[in-house]
C-alpha cells in the first residue's frame, strides 16, 4: 500500500483500490494448491448439502443379513462398497451423510464464533479502559483450560445433545479472533487515516465500519479458516469420546469410535472416516495459508 | 529476577485463576441444569428437586458462587458420586500417570523437532524441505485419536510389535508418546525452521559471519537466540494443547491418568469428580503459562521493561 500525499490532486485520492474479495479471489486462482483445496472443499460441500440424496442407502437403515460386511477390496460387493457396521448399516452412506453433521456443525460454529470474536475484539481494542480488560480477562480464563476439558465439563453440565455440541464448538475459537482483532485495532487506531477521519468529525461507529473493520477483515479471514479446521477436530474428538453427536446420527468422529472395537477384523470402519477429516483439514489449512500469503506476502512461511 | 516483575506476574496469575474459577462456575452451574443432568432423562420432578436440595442448587446464585470459590480454593471438591471416595484423592492417585506421559512426549517432541528444524533452517536441500513441509502440514491436520488408531492397527494389531494398551512393558509407552508428540513436533519444527531462516538473514548474523566465525558457531551463539523466545511461546501453547490431546490418548490406550478419569466422570455424570478434574487441568495450564512468562524474562531481558 502506498501512502497518498496530503496535497495530491483530488482525482488521485478518489482512485479506489479494488475491493479485497476481488483481488483475493483473482490471486488465489493463480495458485495451484489453493485451486485444488477449493475444488476439494466444493466437493465436500456438495456431499454435505446433498448427502442424503447421494448416499446409496439410508444412513440409519439396518441390514441384519449383512453385518460387518467386507468392503469391495476385500471380497465385498458393490451393494456396500465400504462394507457395513455392526448393525448392518452401509458405511459409505454413513460417511456421506456424516459429512453434513461434521461439516455443518463446524461451519456454523466457526461462523458464529468468528462474528462474536471479531465484535468483542473490536470492542476490546477501542475501549481500553474497562471493556477491553474485562474481555481480555475472560480470554485469559478460557485459555487457562485445555479446550477439550472445558468442552467435556460443559457436556457434563448440560448432557450430551446436538445443541450442547453446537454451544461447545461456538464457544471455541472466539478467543483467537478477539485477540488478533484487538491487536490489529490497537495498531490501526493511531494510523494517520483514522486520526484524520476522527479529526473530520466521524463518529466511533463510522470509524469502525469504514476504516478499522476493512483493515481487520483480511486477518479474520485467515483466522477463520484455521478456526474451522480446529473446530472440526474438536467436534470429531468430542464425538469420538461419546460426548458429542449421539447415536444413531451419522458422524465421522462417532464412526471412528464405533469402529475401534473392530480394528482386528474391519480396520477400514474407523480409519476411513478419519481420512475424510484429514482431507478436510488439509484442504482448509492449505487454503488458509494461501489466503494468508496473498493478503500478507511478507508473513508467508 | 526483579521483584516488581515477579509481583506483576503473580497478580496476573491470581486474576487468571479467579477468572478460571468463575468461568467454571458459569459453565457447570449456570449453563445447564446440573440437577436434571445428574438425575437423568427419566427422573421424576421430585427426584430432580431432591438432588437440587441435596447439592444446594436451590440457594441464590451468589451464595452458590461464594461456596464454590471457597471449596475450590481449599481444594475441597467433595466425594465422587460413584465411588464415594474423596475426589481430590482419586485425582492425585492418577495425576502422575498423566504428567509422566505429557512430560515424556514433550521431551520427545523437543528432541525430534528442534534438531530437524535447525537442519531445515540451514539447508537449501529441496527434498529435505519438502519432507519438512509434509510433516508440518500433516502433523497439524491429522486428528490425534485417528493417528493413534492407525498406529495401533499397524504396529499393534498387524505387526504385534508393541502393546496397544498400557502394560508394565516399557514398550507400551511407544505408541502413546509418539501420537501425543505429533502435533508439537509439527509446530515446533515449523517455528524453528522459520525463526532460524529469518534470523540468518539478519544483520547481526551477517556480522558474526563477517568476523570469521564458523557456521556452527554463528547458528548456536547468534542466530538461535532470538528463535528461543518464540519457541518458548510455542512450547507453552503446545503443552496446553497436549493436555487436551492427553484426554483422547489416555482413553485409547487405557492409560490410567486424569484424562481417562474425566471421561469416565462425564459419562457417569459424576459431578464432583468432573468439577475437580477440570479445575486441576486448568491449574496445570495456568502454572505452565506462568512458568513460560518467567522463562521469557530469563532469556529475553527486554520483557522486563513491559
Amino acid at each position: 500500500m502506498t501512502a497518498v500525499p496530503i496535497n495530491a490532486p483530488a482525482a488521485v485520492v478518489r482512485l479506489r483500490a479494488r475491493p479485497v474479495p476481488v483481488t483475493l479471489a483473482a490471486q488465489l486462482l493463480r495458485r495451484p494448491a489453493a485451486v485444488v483445496s477449493l475444488l476439494v472443499l466444493a466437493g465436500l460441500a456438495v456431499l454435505a448439502v446433498f448427502g442424503p440424496a447421494l448416499a446409496p442407502h439410508g444412513a440409519e437403515d439396518q441390514d441384519y443379513a449383512n453385518i460387518l460386511a467386507k468392503p469391495i477390496w476385500d471380497g465385498g460387493t458393490w451393494t456396500y462398497p465400504l462394507g457395513t457396521d455392526e448393525l448392518g448399516r452401509d458405511l459409505l452412506s454413513r460417511m456421506i451423510v456424516g459429512s453434513r453433521t461434521a461439516l455443518g456443525l463446524a461451519f456454523a460454529a466457526a461462523l458464529l464464533t468468528g462474528v462474536v470474536g471479531t465484535a468483542l475484539g473490536l470492542l476490546a481494542g477501542l475501549y481500553t479502559r474497562v471493556v477491553g480488560p474485562v474481555i481480555m480477562w475472560v480470554v485469559d480464563a478460557q485459555l487457562g483450560f485445555p479446550y477439550l476439558v472445558l468442552a467435556l465439563a460443559l457436556v457434563a453440565a448440560r448432557g450430551p445433545s446436538l445443541s450442547t455440541v453446537f454451544l461447545v464448538l461456538a464457544l471455541f475459537g472466539w478467543v483467537q479472533f478477539a485477540r488478533v482483532v484487538r491487536a490489529e485495532v490497537l495498531r490501526v487506531k493511531t494510523a494517520d487515516y483514522v486520526l484524520a477521519a476522527r479529526g473530520a468529525g466521524a463518529s466511533d461507529l463510522m470509524i469502525v465500519l469504514r476504516h478499522i473493520l476493512p483493515n481487520v477483515l483480511s486477518t479474520t479471514i485467515v483466522v477463520g479458516t484455521f478456526t474451522f479446521s480446529a473446530v472440526l477436530l474438536v467436534e470429531s474428538g468430542l464425538s469420538f469420546l461419546g460426548a458429542g453427536v449421539q447415536p444413531p446420527t451419522a458422524d465421522w468422529g462417532a464412526m471412528m469410535a464405533g469402529g475401534r472395537v473392530f480394528l482386528n477384523t474391519s480396520w477400514w470402519y474407523s480409519v476411513v472416516p478419519g481420512v475424510m477429516v484429514v482431507i478436510t483439514v488439509l484442504a482448509v489449512n492449505t487454503l488458509g495459508s494461501a489466503v494468508r500469503s496473498v493478503l500478507n506476502p511478507r508473513e508467508a512461511r | 529476577m526483579s521483584g516488581r516483575f515477579l509481583l506483576r506476574r503473580a497478580a496476573h496469575l491470581i486474576a487468571v485463576l479467579f477468572g478460571v474459577m468463575t468461568l467454571l462456575f458459569v459453565l457447570l452451574r449456570v449453563s445447564g441444569d446440573p440437577a436434571a443432568s445428574i438425575a437423568g432423562q427419566d427422573a421424576t420432578p421430585e427426584a430432580v428437586e431432591a438432588i437440587r436440595e441435596q447439592l444446594g442448587l436451590n440457594r441464590p446464585l451468589w451464595a452458590q458462587y461464594l461456596t464454590f470459590l471457597g471449596d475450590l480454593v481449599r481444594f475441597d471438591f467433595g466425594e465422587s458420586f460413584q465411588s464415594r471416595q474423596d475426589a481430590l484423592g482419586m485425582i492425585l492417585k492418577q495425576l502422575p500417570a498423566s504428567l509422566e506421559l505429557v512430560a515424556v512426549s514433550f521431551l520427545f517432541a523437543l528432541l525430534v523437532a528442534i534438531p530437524l528444524g535447525i537442519a531445515a533452517g540451514m539447508t537449501r536441500n529441496r527434498v529435505y524441505q519438502r519432507f519438512v513441509d509434509t510433516v508440518v502440514l500433516f502433523g497439524q491436520a491429522v486428528p490425534v485419536f485417528w493417528f493413534a488408531i492407525v498406529l495401533v492397527f499397524i504396529f499393534a494389531v498387524t505387526l504385534g510389535a508393541v502393546p496397544s494398551i498400557r502394560t508394565p512393558d516399557p514398550l507400551s509407552w511407544v505408541l502413546p508418546v509418539v501420537t501425543l508428540a505429533l502435533h508439537p513436533i509439527a509446530r515446533l519444527l515449523q517455528f524453528t525452521r522459520a525463526g532460524l531462516a529469518e534470523s540468518l538473514r539478519e544483520d547481526f548474523t551477517r556480522t558474526a559471519r563477517a568476523k570469521g566465525l564458523g557456521r556452527g558457531r554463528v547458528v548456536s551463539r547468534h542466530a538461535l537466540r532470538p528463535v528461543a523466545t518464540s519457541l518458548v511461546t510455542v512450547a507453552g501453547l503446545d503443552l496446553g494443547q497436549m493436555l487436551s490431546a492427553v484426554v483422547l490418548i489416555e482413553t485409547i490406550f487405557a492409560w490410567p491418568g486424569i484424562g481417562q478419569l474425566l471421561v469416565h466422570a462425564v459419562t457417569a455424570r459424576d459431578y464432583p469428580l468432573v468439577e475437580a478434574t477440570t479445575f486441576i487441568f486448568a491449574l496445570i495450564v495456568v502454572v505452565i503459562n506462568f512458568v513460560v512468562d518467567l522463562t521469557y524474562e530469563r532469556i529475553d531481558p527486554r520483557v522486563r521493561v513491559h
